[in-house]
């Protein structure tokens, strides 16, 4: 029995470990191209994906897509595991997050030698500059936003404000918010004032850090040392607690939380990355032109600052078809394309050139209040604990908040894990 | 010829576990091997493959100094013990009421078999969604029946939020508890009732010293599995909580999530779900050990 | 147990309508959310009865194809995995049951103690098997995962089935000169059919609900299963398409309401033998 046995592990021990083989190439026929993308079979993109497939297989014959579609919370799983068993896909949509994640495990190739100079250097510089790892950037942004302060006009008009003047600081915000609160909707619901994303998730992390950043906080001091205790975040996490008790900001919301509830004109005005409102539209398709838009709020006196918020493209390191590749983003994030993209979900275009060249574009009615926003930008760590200083981040919005803890006590313990994870 | 017999009888069964052992063995077994054995290694998640190295239990160590791993033990240990105490309770209640025969049966016992059948995933989102603060239903009737002044945010709440991810995994759990009891009680001799019922014993007594012995094996054995399902219990928490708020909902399994695909530490990832499978296999030893205890 | 008194009756009346609407309640919740539209869901008060109830979410599912191949897909993951499971832990479970042996025990109990381990930890490994074998994006891939999952639990309930029928059967089958295998396959299966259709129901049942190997293992959206599927069309990076999704989740339901209304009979007999005797 025991020889039996050993045969048996043996021979499976070899099916296991054998060594990763590398991506097979095929010589002939058409090279085809895996796509690993969260949006491709999402029900209100999958036509355009499709289409924007045909458009590029017609224009290059040789070149085949195949699309690899993942739900957004489990792409990068997904990707993690296929690259360390040697089948990385050769194109990979990225969220910001993640991104630190990709580069320094070594998974994604740099792209000024694929991309060229020209494209990269059309690439608005602040945006380019926070892609960059030691000089270097590993992936192009496909859609750009900051997180923007949205905004609904009729509830500013009830509550007896302009709704052509959105609010430039926290300090009027928060007046603006005293006012939308006292409003009801038809079925005699409360209002919620002030959306700000404090749910677990990492892209509520970056909102909090972009409110940390508009108070003149962040995650380093003035010497660039790692800390989580400033003036400026200090402030924000008292701003923070003001929201919450005084029902202006509805607990620990997702950012989806909060999309519904503008859509059912249950909130005044709240943070989310430009795409982001196509959720409130898809739920309520009537509140298109209702929802105004504007940059960041400054707090405190210190300039209006934000995270970059980007869905990337990236190229796998391993991909026998990096070239191919660079075809296929050059031809997605070409102006036409990009043009029917944001057609569906509204966007920043992250080059110069294609923003000037399209007057239609810039004049947009939910783009032209924003055209601004790359001056906003305030780059972050390409550090592989990224994530978690993100998650962090939240834990430290939910001290203040649900926690009942005081902002000190949350700046204390979120410096402790920050030195902890940026070590 | 007997000793002939005998040697056939060994190889039969033997040949008969060879399909068991090369599926579980191919596709649990080797993997598990293969992750405890990374445990022990410092194996991060890199495309650039270095020499794996002995790290003398370090993956280990840290979490154990960073006091995550006991954090997570004592998390999921609660999760399990309230999931369990009321899916075994409120199943055990369920089986004795409709254990009564009679028109309907079948109908009501389907019923009551049905959330067993809703994937996971939509269980997650379809409670979260009623959990809602804002829009959830739940709020609704406790607002309504006046049994709290504002709304709840059960998820959100460092409070509620283990105890509402409890509520979802009771809801789907519960159907098979109830079907596995309601099972354990038919199996009861109706003369034993009969006998107690001329004895004049009090229905308690009778539910003690009667039903609960003969329930005594498939209690053993349906709480086993829910034990470990909800010891590995990944999809809810990661949906509804993502192991928030502040922690409050991280366990074993979304720790070990996060180590191996967050901060791409395999490693680590490892070392948690080899600790948990340790503390899985002690625990059930000592558990069935009890139970066969409790015999005599 | 019979309870009589009137006061009793009308407390176990009272728990069974607060379990069963605890069960039941989140069930009606989605049946009826799925003939709502989008803004209807978001109500609050919510409504009970749709005011404006729509057949709009049931047409577009019907207009898309790739649902119904979800649920095909699930379907056939689903039977391939009750079959393999069955013919494996009856196997395993019928020599645990007649030919115990120090062999077999220690396999059983290596086996068992696998199941201990969270999938998440050996997902990656298994990732790798599977693309040596050649199966990455072949359902037969879910096919021997789930199974792998389910053979050694369904194994240890199916040997309590055996323990149940007696030796002298078998004796008396061998005595007539049939083989073992024989024995077991003409007197020993067709005795145990309730046990290995409660067996193959608990199967059918987990393999319905797989998500992460469905999700890690199929590539394209021609053959993924129905939790992938709804995931990943109608639960998007910036929405719910709550609508959607609840009517997905009411036709993948339906197969399984049916499949529990016509077998629970015997699954309930089944689910005690085994159970009964551990």
């Amino acid at each position: 029995m025991k020889r039996i046995m050993t045969v048996l592990f043996m021979v499976s021990l070899c099916f296991t470990l054998s060594a990763n083989g590398g991506g097979e190439t095929e010589s002939q026929g058409p090279v085809t191209l895996k796509f690993a993308s969260w949006s491709i079979q999402e029900k209100n993109f999958q036509d355009y994906f499709m289409n924007l497939k045909e458009d590029f297989e017609a224009a290059n014959p040789s070149i085949k897509v195949e699309f690899n579609g993942y739900p957004y919370g489990e792409l990068k799983k997904q990707v993690l595991i296929m690259a360390n068993a040697g089948q990385s896909p050769d194109i990979i949509q990225c969220e910001r997050s993640w991104y630190s994640s990709f580069v320094s495990g070594g998974y994604v190739a740099e792209m000024e030698p694929l991309m060229g100079a020209d494209y990269m250097g059309d690439i608005y510089p602040e945006i380019l500059e926070d892609m960059k790892v030691d000089g270097k950037a590993y992936g192009v942004p496909w859609i750009a936003s900051p997180f923007v302060l949205f905004y609904n006009r009729d509830l500013f008009a009830q509550a007896g404000l302009d709704p052509s003047m959105p609010p430039s600081t926290y300090e009027e915000a928060l007046q603006f918010a005293e006012k939308i609160s006292a409003l009801t909707d038809r079925d005699g619901n409360g209002v919620y004032a002030l959306g700000q994303t404090t749910g677990a998730v990492p892209v509520s992390g970056g909102a909090v850090l972009s409110m940390f950043f508009s108070y003149g906080g962040g995650i380093r001091d003035a010497q660039g040392k790692v800390s989580g205790i400033s003036e400026g975040n200090r402030a924000a996490l008292n701003s923070l607690k003001e929201m919450y008790e005084k029902g202006y900001n509805p607990e620990g919301a997702k950012l989806k939380d909060l999309r519904n509830l503008m859509a059912i004109g249950r909130l005044g005005m709240y943070f989310d990355q430009l795409w982001g409102i196509g959720g409130a539209y898809a739920i309520n398709p009537d509140m298109k032109g209702k929802v105004g838009v504007a940059l960041p709020l400054s707090g405190n006196g210190a300039p209006a600052g934000s995270t970059l918020e980007a869905h990337m493209l990236l190229i796998s390191e391993d991909s026998g078809y990096k070239k191919e590749a660079a075809e296929f983003i050059r031809f997605a994030t070409s102006t036409e394309q990009m043009g029917k993209y944001s057609e569906l979900a509204p966007f920043l275009f992250p080059r110069t050139s294609q923003v000037e060249g399209t007057p239609v574009y810039r004049s947009r009615e939910g783009i032209a209040p924003v055209l601004d926003y790359p001056k906003t930008i305030h780059p972050v760590e390409k550090h592989p604990e990224m994530e978690n200083v993100f998650l962090a981040l939240t834990t430290a919005a939910q001290m203040v908040t649900v926690g009942g803890a005081s902002a000190d006590e949350a700046m204390a313990a979120l410096d402790k894990e920050l030195k902890d994870l940026l070590k | 010829m007997k000793k002939n017999e005998q040697r056939g009888d060994r190889i039969f069964g033997a040949v008969l576990l060879v399909p068991s052992i090369l599926i579980v063995g191919g596709f649990i077994f080797l993997p598990v091997i293969q992750s405890l054995y990374y445990s022990f290694f410092d194996y991060k998640l890199t495309r650039k493959k270095v020499p794996l190295t002995w790290n003398s239990f370090g993956n280990y160590r840290s979490l154990w100094e960073s006091g995550k791993l006991q954090h997570a033990f004592s998390v999921t240990f609660q999760f399990m013990v309230i999931v369990v105490v009321l899916v075994f309770l409120l199943g055990l209640v369920m089986a004795l009421l409709l254990n009564r025969g009679g028109k309907g049966e079948r109908a009501k016992r389907t019923l009551a078999l049905l959330p067993w059948g809703t994937p996971t995933v939509i269980v997650a989102l379809l409670w979260s969604w009623m959990f809602q603060p804002e829009y959830g239903v739940v709020n609704f009737f406790l607002l309504k029946l006046h049994l709290v002044a504002e709304p709840i945010s059960f998820l959100v709440n460092p409070n509620t939020a283990l105890g509402s991810v409890a509520v979802a995994a009771v809801w789907k759990q519960l159907p098979f508890l109830f079907i596995m009891l309601l099972a354990g009680l038919q199996g009861v001799p109706s003369e034993m009732y009969e006998a107690a019922h001329i004895d004049g014993a009090p229905p308690l007594r009778v539910f003690w010293h009667i039903t609960l012995p003969f329930l005594r094996n498939v209690i053993r054995s349906s709480i086993l599995v829910t034990i470990i399902t909800n010891f590995k219990q990944f999809p809810l928490f990661w949906t509804m909580t993502g192991g928030g708020p502040m922690g409050r909902t991280e366990t074993l399994a979304v720790l070990a999530y996060k180590n191996a695909f967050v901060n791409l530490n395999f490693g680590a990832g490892a070392a948690v779900a080899a600790s948990w499978m340790a503390a899985l296999i002690i625990f059930s030893l000592i558990y069935n050990r009890v139970f066969r205890e409790a015999e005599y | 147990m019979k309870i009589n008194h009137p006061v009793k009756n009308t407390a176990s009346w009272l728990l069974i309508l607060l379990i069963g609407g605890f069960l039941l309640f989140p069930l009606y919740w989605i049946f009826v959310t799925s003939f709502k539209d989008n803004m209807d869901i978001y109500r609050f008060p919510p409504r009970f009865i749709p005011l404006r109830a729509t057949l709009g979410n049931y047409l577009l599912l019907f207009r898309d194809s790739s649902v119904i191949l979800y649920l095909t897909n699930n379907l056939f993951v689903s039977a391939g995995t009750t079959l393999l499971t069955l013919a494996a832990a009856s196997l395993a479970g019928y020599s645990l049951s007649r030919y115990p042996s120090r062999f077999g025990r220690a396999v059983a109990t290596s086996l068992l103690s696998t199941q201990m381990f969270p999938i998440v930890g050996l997902i990656l490994a298994l990732y790798v098997i599977f693309r040596n074998l050649g199966l990455i994006d072949s359902r037969l891939s879910l096919v021997l995962s789930l199974s792998a999952v389910t053979i050694p639990f369904c194994t240890i309930l199916i040997k309590g089935f055996f323990d149940d029928i007696p030796r002298s059967l078998e004796e008396a089958a061998r005595i007539d000169g049939a083989s073992r295998m024989k024995t077991l396959l003409s007197v020993i299966m067709p005795l145990s059919k309730p046990g290995l259709l409660a067996i193959g129901l608990y199967t059918f049942m987990q393999a319905w609900d797989d998500f992460l190997f469905a999700i890690t293992f199929i590539l394209n959206d021609g053959k993924r299963t129905l939790s992938a599927g709804i995931a990943m069309k109608f639960l998007g990076e910036v929405s719910y398409d709550w609508g959607m999704v609840t009517t997905v989740s009411v036709a993948g339901v339906l197969p399984m309401f049916l499949l529990i209304f016509l077998f629970q009979k015997y699954m309930v007999a089944g689910l005690t033998a085994g159970a009964v005797k551990g």
